[in-house]
């Protein structure tokens, strides 16, 4: 499968926060068009997810969007940031968003990080880079 | 009845489990309308295998005929047409009878089902009253041949024997009769299900296990497992039916998901073979036949599998009336079909899929439109308009491959593949032909001309939006739109652009920006081709900043503004632009910092740009629009601006990126608080009322922007309003170029006129262009003050000593006076702090920002009245500054010489010593009256100097040998070496100083005193009053004699020389040689004059004893204050003393000592009196006149009241010690006088006498403390 994923995390005004694509090794850089589609595909999905996060007790909402071949998956943290991701295969998600709430509650107790505000750190992309490839990827 | 002949048609809905009956038909016949009705009417709790959970089931049945053939054969695993209770029914109750015949037909069909090991069967014997009849003749108990039966072939198991009794009739007999037969029927068809469907059961799950064998086929365990749902089904059980489907479906997905993950099943090969139809979905048929066939023959593609088994399940779903389930399941079908395809990498025909996806979805919303009524599909078109949506994207996709969506139209090339995809469309179906609105006929219609595929299209697009909006999936319904915006673009722009525009918003306020350049582009492709230059160029210039874009691109649309703005041909057609989408405004820096200057000062700001152009722009002109204000124009220039109070002169513009980059969570939040304070002062006296905040932007704050209109900042198209005033004062630089990036520009503002500026505007002239910021905020402002000159005149050191050389420093502020060569100051010169005339004054000129800018040599040219300093030239607002060394001569002494004028004629205020309350110097006023160039009046300045000495003189007597002391205190915080002290008498020239100072340098430590002392002689009379001068040289320790200053004490003494001398003894008692404690002792005063009468004393006595030899009266009084002594009798008295040399009188006083020691002598007084100048009164008596008669410890020194005259009166015994203090008016009281210092000499002074302890006295005083 194309084994492309795309992991974008939304604020409180459901602005994005903190993107990451995730492509297969030894695939090439996916084209530009395929980036703002990707966002466009999260944005939309962010209607269902919002129908969506009040019928549940979980956090992880499941697919609650699909678009062609992509599954849009969420996950709503208790602070209501929304974890969004588009990928093809539906596997390790849960884990994999289970993973980066655990490190995005570590990032948000720095106290120079103000809520809602996109998350610039090297670190915290490395160590998101990593759990994809640990849940998504392998 | 059933037809008996005919196989039972199965797969219908119409399939009930099937009950064979043998025996009797016709007894049957009778029977079976009420059978048939009876049996499903009581509902038969159904307990499950497994743990499953029991059910209450209605039993139905189709009795049919029994047959040989209908008995299951070996390997047959169907289910539906297995027979699950087989009945024999007999009404035979002829014992004969049974024997003959009825037994045998019995046993064939006992045999034959045993033969099959069906062990469900029930043999119902009928009885009616008419048989019975019949058959009375050889009448046999009823129960004999049902026993017979029953020992025939029940077996142990009686209860396959039902017997019922008069069936026919309507007796509570006949009614009980029935109800044990159907619940003995429903039991043993219960009995039979379970015990049948466990079976069945376990077989299936035993295939099923086999399915990792490599002859496994998935398609024959499809078949066995539908098999159990068709039973279920038939049961009317539907939901377990779904199970059995949906057990059947995560199977065959799984298996799909293994193949993607490398596990390949031999039976997937069928699944991959390539597509070849894609009719779509077929749910009106409750079993599409022709499917099942091709799954059952293993024909099946992957597509006729997945449509077969979603229309069973969307079947049951319908039956369970769960109708929104289909359409969420089949949104799921739908997504997961086209995975599995490319998952299996079956080849499709481009195109296909999405032909099926349409069909299917259009026929699946067509089986819910005809399912539930209009009002339900509205209610829940949140569960629709998935489908909806999806069917739009696909057929959208289909008018793009088939060329439907091009401007000229489809290909040769498009018709063909557009036929190859009707092609696999195959036949309609037959349920639809008749339809008009068929999904099949929908798409061929749509793809058959670009007309009828803008008519669909339009139709499926405006559906989805219109319901996800009614449903408030407003984001879902955007990119709708921004899709049908693209259909649009190509022949209704403007209709584009709208939905563009939405869904641009909505991105914006969110801050996702790759949507944003996305749609922002196909704005501006909107725009150009509706030709509106003004919004086109606004979009390009977001469009050129934009980081999202390649380098290329950018450029591009930067071209495009700049190809515009070249154009020249028409001069009035010029485009206003945002500011915003080109640069942004970061930083304002105001130079000097305080951005305060006098008028006509250089101010300077200098602007930061950040530029977001990816080329430099050429700008013409950037100006910055000024509002003036006169209102404020201090004259002190201190700026009141809010933003300089934190960093004064910059000012730093946040602003949120208007260009939708990654991060504007502030955008999205909606714009600033604009806050102000406010403070409400009470008129009368301007105290503080109330005080709050103040919002100014509420209307921009509280509106609401989440759909309706999000906070337009630099993403609407049209340009603000704006208000460019001509005329008005500006910032201008012509011709800068405006590199990508930060731009420093610096302007020099305006400065004529005092008062407060304000930056209100930011144009960028670029050709036709004009790039506007309509409204700097926060406000910036600069401040012109004009200011008057100021001079003033300091210490440079505090404090200022008089009597030495003081550098007070002159600062003359120019304000917006320049000083001109020539001009001069004019100091009146006062005696009292003369100007030092110095070599070389140097005066310093400084810039307003403190720099040096000059300095130069001052002139200062004394004349008696005048000093004239001459000023250097000098410009505005600048400060100079010299010194000057002026000295304040130390007053002599009290003397007050009168005033004089100055030379304007002023009253001269003579410098006034006053005593400061800081220091402990005496301080003294100078002032200065200065005439300045610049105005008319003279300028009054006040300088304080203080006097660092304080001098206090004395005159000591040893006999008649005079000593004069002066005392020099160093008041101040300096030490001084002190030379030459001298003391000077002006007017006796006869007269002897002789310094008994030895030293003639002194050092003299702040805070010390120094006493000298000189003796007087004289030679011939003793001078009455001495003028003295006591003057010594100071300096400051270590430096040169020439610096030394002098310093001036001039006092005056009078009356110096000893008049009298007392001397005084005391005489033990009697017979003692020493004075005892306790006892009278003899104090023997002895008063001699030692001078003739001097002048003074003759002027002052003359009235009284004008006539008389010269005498004077005195008085005498002996006073103990320390309780050494008792004072027996009298203490005091008068006597009268010839003015004479030699002259004396010796008095005797009874004094008893108090204690034993040497005690010191009682003091004795000696006073002037003066009788009262009135002529009569009183005669003097010394002894009566002034007397204390009673016995006192002289406590209260008369002394002690000082020089005040004061008097007892004449027996005032009763106050004693309060003393009249002021004479009464009228009556003239005599005087005492005392004598001045000097005047008596006491020889006895300080002399001790030793007094011996009382000699009986054994008691001795022991104080312990």
């Amino acid at each position: 499968m194309s084994g492309s994923f795309y992991f974008v995390m939304v604020g409180h005004q459901d602005n994005p926060v903190f993107e990451m694509e995730f492509l297969p090794a030894g695939k090439p850089e996916s084209k530009d068009d395929h980036r703002h589609l990707n966002q466009f595909i999260a944005h939309a999905a962010l209607d269902l997810v919002d129908e969506n996060m009040w019928l549940s007790n979980n956090m992880y909402l499941k697919t609650v969007d699909k678009f062609n071949e992509w599954f849009v998956s969420a996950f709503v943290t208790a602070g209501h940031i929304l974890c969004t991701a588009l990928d093809s295969s539906l596997y390790g998600i849960k884990n994999f968003f289970n993973d980066v709430y655990d490190l995005y509650i570590k990032f948000a107790m720095n106290p120079f990080y103000e809520i809602n505000a996109p998350i610039r750190s090297t670190a915290f992309e490395r160590k998101v880079q990593f759990l994809g490839k640990k849940h998504l990827l392998s | 009845m059933e037809c008996q002949e005919e196989k039972p048609i199965i797969y219908t809905m119409e399939n009930k489990p099937i009950v064979t009956c043998a025996g009797d038909q016709g007894l049957f016949t009778s029977l079976y309308t009420s059978l048939a009705q009876q049996l499903p009417r009581e509902p038969m709790e159904w307990r499950r295998t497994y743990g499953r959970a029991p059910k209450m089931i209605h039993l139905e049945a189709n009795f049919v005929q029994f047959k040989e053939e209908l008995l299951p054969k070996e390997g047959n695993k169907a289910l539906l047409t297995f027979p699950f209770l087989h009945i024999y029914w007999t009404d035979c109750c002829d014992t004969e009878a049974y024997k003959s015949t009825v037994k045998e037909d019995m046993t064939r069909w006992h045999n034959s089902l045993r033969a099959h090991s069906s062990a469900d069967w029930v043999i119902i014997v009928v009885e009616t009253n008419d048989t019975k009849k019949k058959n009375k003749t050889n009448i046999l108990p009823r129960s004999s041949i049902v026993d017979k039966i029953r020992s025939d072939f029940c077996n142990k198991q009686n209860d396959r024997c039902v017997v019922l009794s008069d069936p026919l009739k309507d007796s509570s007999r006949s009614q009980e009769s029935w109800n044990a037969l159907l619940l003995k029927l429903r039991t043993l068809l219960l009995m039979s299900f379970t015990k049948n469907l466990g079976r069945f059961e376990d077989d299936m799950r035993t295939l099923r296990e086999k399915r990792t064998q490599p002859g496994w086929s998935f398609c024959e365990y499809f078949m066995v497992q539908e098999e159990l749902a068709f039973v279920f089904e038939m049961l009317q059980q539907f939901e377990d039916a779904l199970v059995q489907y949906d057990e059947l479906d995560a199977l065959f997905t799984q298996y799909v998901l293994n193949f993607g993950a490398g596990d390949t099943a031999n039976w997937l090969g069928s699944f991959c073979a390539p597509v070849r139809s894609w009719s779509g979905l077929l749910l009106r048929r409750p079993i599409d036949m022709e499917k099942r066939d091709g799954i059952q023959r293993g024909e099946a593609s992957l597509l006729d599998l997945r449509s077969y088994l979603f229309s069973r399940q969307c079947t049951l779903l319908i039956f369970l009336l769960r109708p929104w389930e289909v359409t969420q399941r089949a949104l799921e079908l739908l997504h997961n079909c086209v995975q599995e395809l490319r998952l299996l990498e079956v080849s499709v025909l481009e195109g296909a899929l999405d032909c099926w996806v349409f069909l299917s979805c259009l026929e699946v919303l067509h089986r819910i439109e005809g399912c539930c009524d209009p009002a339900q599909l509205a209610a829940n078109c949140s569960h629709t308009v998935g489908l909806w949506a999806y069917a739009t994207d696909k057929l959208k996709s289909l008018g793009e491959l088939c060329g439907l969506v091009s401007e000229k139209g489809p290909t040769s090339e498009d018709l063909n593949r557009t036929v190859d995809l009707l092609a696999g469309l195959g036949d309609e179906r037959p349920e639809t032909v008749s339809s008009l609105q068929s999904p099949y006929k929908k798409l061929k219609e749509a793809l058959s001309s670009v007309e009828a595929f803008e008519r669909h299209y339009l139709e499926l697009s405006h559906a989805a939006m219109e319901m996800y909006r009614a449903i408030g999936r407003l984001r879902s319904a955007r990119l709708v739109g921004k899709s049908l915006a693209e259909f649009y673009m190509k022949g209704d722009p403007e209709r584009a652009e709208a939905f563009l525009q939405e869904a641009v918003k909505s991105y914006t306020s969110e801050g996702w920006s790759l949507p944003v350049t996305h749609t922002r582009k196909q704005i501006a492709e909107c725009q150009k081709l509706l030709g509106r230059t003004e919004d086109y160029l606004q979009t390009s210039a977001l469009l050129a900043g934009d980081g999202n874009l390649t380098t290329e691109e950018r450029k591009h649309f930067c071209q495009e503004i700049l190809t515009f703005a070249a154009k020249s041909n028409d001069q009035s057609h010029k485009v206003t632009l945002s500011m915003a989408v080109f640069s942004q405004l970061t930083r304002l820096q105001f130079r000097p910092a305080t951005a305060s200057v006098h008028s006509g000062a250089v101010l300077e700001a200098e602007l930061t740009l950040r530029c977001l152009m990816p080329v430099s722009v050429r700008i013409q002109q950037l100006a910055v629009s000024i509002h003036f204000d006169l209102e404020r124009a201090g004259t002190n220039g201190r700026s009141k601006g809010a933003s300089r109070a934190t960093n004064p002169g910059t000012v730093e513009f946040s602003q949120a990126d208007p260009s939708a980059g990654p991060a504007s969570s502030v955008a999205a939040a909606g714009p600033p608080l604009e806050l102000d304070e406010i403070q409400d002062r009470s008129p009368s006296d301007n105290s503080l009322n109330s005080t709050g905040v103040v919002c100014k932007n509420t209307h921009l704050v509280m509106r609401r922007h989440d759909t309706g209109s999000p906070p337009d900042t630099a993403n609407c198209v049209s340009p603000p309003a704006l208000t460019v005033k001509d005329g008005a004062q500006m910032l201008k630089v012509q011709d800068v170029t405006l590199e990508p990036g930060n731009n420093s520009i610096t302007f020099t503002a305006p400065s004529g006129q005092p008062g407060t500026y304000t930056l209100r505007q930011l144009y960028a002239t670029v050709g036709q262009v004009q790039f506007v910021l309509p409204h700097i905020y926060p406000s910036v402002q600069y401040e012109v003050y004009s200011q008057e000159p100021q001079l003033t005149v300091e210490p440079l050191s505090e404090p200022l000593l008089a009597g030495l050389p003081q550098t007070v420093k002159f600062t003359l502020l120019t304000g917006h006076y320049a000083v001109k060569k020539g001009d001069a100051l004019q100091l009146s010169n006062t005696d009292t702090m003369p100007i030092l005339p110095s070599a070389s004054c140097p005066a310093r000129i400084t810039s307003p920002a403190a720099e040096l800018v000059g300095e130069s040599a001052l002139s200062i040219q004394s004349s008696e009245k005048v000093t004239s300093i001459s000023l250097p030239a000098t410009p505005p607002y600048h400060t100079l500054e010299f010194h000057l060394e002026v000295l304040c001569i130390i007053p002599h002494g009290p003397d007050r010489p009168a005033n004089e004028r100055l030379t304007n004629g002023e009253v001269r205020h003579r410098p006034r010593s006053y005593s400061h309350p800081d220091t402990p110097m005496t301080a003294i006023d100078q002032r200065m009256s200065i005439d300045c160039p610049w105005s008319i009046y003279s300028t009054l300045l006040a300088l304080t100097f203080y006097i660092p000495f304080k001098t206090k003189h004395s005159v000591l007597s040893a006999g008649n040998r005079k000593y004069i002391q002066v005392c020099l205190q160093n008041v101040s915080d300096v030490n001084f070496t002190l030379a030459e002290m001298q003391l000077t008498e002006k007017q006796h020239e006869l007269l002897e100083l002789q310094s008994l100072n030895t030293k003639t340098q002194q050092l003299l430590c702040s805070k010390h005193s120094l006493f000298c002392l000189w003796e007087v002689r004289w030679k011939d009379d003793p001078p009455s009053c001495l003028q003295c001068v006591f003057s010594a040289n100071f300096s400051p320790p270590k430096q040169d004699v020439s610096t030394f200053k002098p310093f001036h004490y001039q006092f005056q003494l009078e009356r110096v020389s000893t008049l009298y001398s007392v001397r005084a003894e005391i005489l033990p008692p009697a017979g003692e040689q020493h004075c005892r404690c306790g006892l009278l002792s003899g104090l023997e005063v002895c008063i001699t004059r030692l001078t003739e009468a001097t002048e003074g004393e003759a002027a002052e006595d003359s009235k009284t004893d004008a006539d008389g030899p010269k005498s004077t009266k005195l008085m005498y009084e002996v006073a103990d204050s320390s309780s050494n002594w008792a004072v027996c009798g009298r203490s005091s008295g008068m006597v009268s003393m010839p003015m004479a040399a030699d002259a004396a009188h010796k008095v005797r006083i009874e004094v008893m000592p108090l204690f034993a020691g040497h005690l010191p002598f009682p003091k004795i007084k000696v006073l002037k009196y003066l009788p009262h100048t009135a002529a009569v009164a009183i005669q003097p008596d010394p002894d009566s006149c002034v007397e204390n008669d009673s016995l006192s410890l002289l406590d209260k020194a008369l002394d002690d009241q000082g020089d005040t005259a004061s008097i007892r009166s004449r027996g005032s015994v009763h106050s004693v010690g309060s003393g009249d203090q002021q004479p009464q008016r009228g009556v003239a009281m005599p005087r005492l006088e005392p004598f001045d210092a000097g005047q008596v000499f006491n020889h006895s002074h300080t002399q001790q006498v030793l007094v011996l302890p009382a000699t009986d006295d054994h008691i001795m005083e022991v104080n312990a403390t």
